[in-house]
């Protein structure tokens, strides 16, 4: 009766006081100790279920994780497509094919296009970023392209500039190409400048991309610049490619 | 005096037990059943004592759980006194230390009755599967509970 009357009156009863403020203390020590022991006992008894939606999540992270690879794999792969297919022909036909093999040791590469799709020898093999290789060699429905970066392949490049200055390129290094120019006086070519074909060609038109010039050098005995080059096109940058007919 | 000072530790040691009753043992809820650690020292103090003294150890551990709880203390110290009273009754038996946790068992199941009945739960079927597994836990934990108190309490033989 007297705690329904401290109740209603809103506060606690003397004696429920009187128990509680001498083991206040003791109440407070334990009850940090009560949490520590609740989280405890909490992760042990739902120790399964936690792993089990520990490893769900694992699932659906993988599952994302691979969705993303795929879709930026495919959303590239649509990249070079659209440029593929929106290369100029530069009044050239073209013919659309798909590098099929890589021969590292040849600096060569086989191609989905042959005879049958009206491919020749020494015709130009372009990518989006530029002359990748030249056709040397044509079966029924492939063909085989030696890539620009071979020493066996050259092509007239011409650096672009102010007065645009002609040469012959030709492969050093899988990273690199070289161009000899004859070193007349007031030559500039200057770092960063582009090179492209110079067309002087039965089979390849003017102004595909070759590459960037990366340094010059000057060879007193030849009496040439030695132009380096950074080729635009490499293997691995696509797949697919077209051969200008 | 000493036995004045007897009782005095063991409304202390009571007490405590409610401390631990209200701030750790009320989190451990093991299918609806919990340990209920002043009415396990309680009965076990009351089934080596006179059976007053069993209702009063009763009492104080109702009275005492009842105000830290902020429960109605009237139903806490008279279910606890009635089945304290039964368990002081039944030291005259000398319970040893496996008859002693069924007697606890059973006192804790009367205690838990008498408190179903004091305040009617709203679901009644719930509230007696509790108070049963709450009388389980309990036998368990006086086996070595109880025995420590036969062993402190116990007449000596000279």
């Amino acid at each position: 009766m007297l705690q329904n009357r401290a109740r209603a009156g809103g506060s606690l009863d003397p004696v429920s006081r009187l128990i509680q403020t001498p083991l206040k203390p003791v109440i407070v020590g334990l009850d940090g100790l009560g949490d520590q022991s609740a989280t405890f006992w909490s992760g042990v008894r739902d120790a399964n279920q936690l792993r089990t939606e520990n490893q769900k999540l694992r699932d659906e992270l993988t599952a994302v994780r691979n969705y993303l690879d795929s879709a930026d794999a495919q959303e590239s792969r649509i990249r070079d497509l659209r440029g593929t297919m929106n290369l100029p022909g530069l009044g050239k036909q073209k013919i659309f094919a798909d590098i099929i093999a890589y021969v590292p040791y040849d600096n060569r590469v086989t191609l989905s296009a042959g005879e049958a799709q009206g491919v020749q020898p020494n015709l130009p093999v372009v990518t989006v970023n530029g002359l990748l290789a030249v056709v040397s060699t044509v079966s029924k429905n492939t063909c085989q392209a030696t890539l620009l970066t071979s020493s066996a392949v050259q092509v007239g490049g011409l650096v672009q500039g102010l007065a645009p200055v002609p040469g012959l390129v030709k492969g050093q290094t899988s990273q690199r190409l070289v161009m000899d120019v004859f070193d007349d006086a007031g030559l500039e070519i200057a770092p960063g400048a582009n090179v492209v074909t110079t067309g002087y060609s039965e089979f390849i038109p003017r102004g595909i991309k070759i590459g960037t010039v990366t340094e010059t050098f000057r060879d007193v005995d030849f009496g040439v610049r030695r132009v380096f080059i950074l080729p635009s096109a490499r293997i691995g940058m696509t797949k697919e490619v077209v051969i200008l007919k | 005096m000493k036995s004045f000072l007897n009782a005095v530790a063991w409304a202390v040691v009571i007490a405590l037990a409610c401390c631990v009753q209200v701030t750790l043992l009320a989190r451990m809820n093991l299918f609806g059943g919990r340990i209920d650690l002043p009415l396990v020292v309680a009965l076990s103090l009351a089934l080596v004592s006179r059976p007053s003294a069993g209702a009063l150890a009763g009492f104080w551990s109702g009275l005492v759980l009842g105000a830290l709880s902020g429960a109605t203390l009237t139903h806490y110290a008279l279910s606890r006194v009635l089945a304290g009273y039964f368990s002081g009754s039944m030291s005259k038996y000398e319970p040893e230390w496996r008859s002693g946790a069924l007697l606890v068992a059973l006192g804790s199941l009367i205690a838990g009755m008498i408190l179903v009945i004091l305040a009617p739960p709203p679901a009644l079927g719930v509230a007696l599967r509790d108070t049963i597994l709450s009388a389980i836990y309990n036998g368990v934990v006086a086996m070595p509970i109880f025995a420590l108190v036969r062993k402190l309490l116990r007449p000596k033989v000279v």
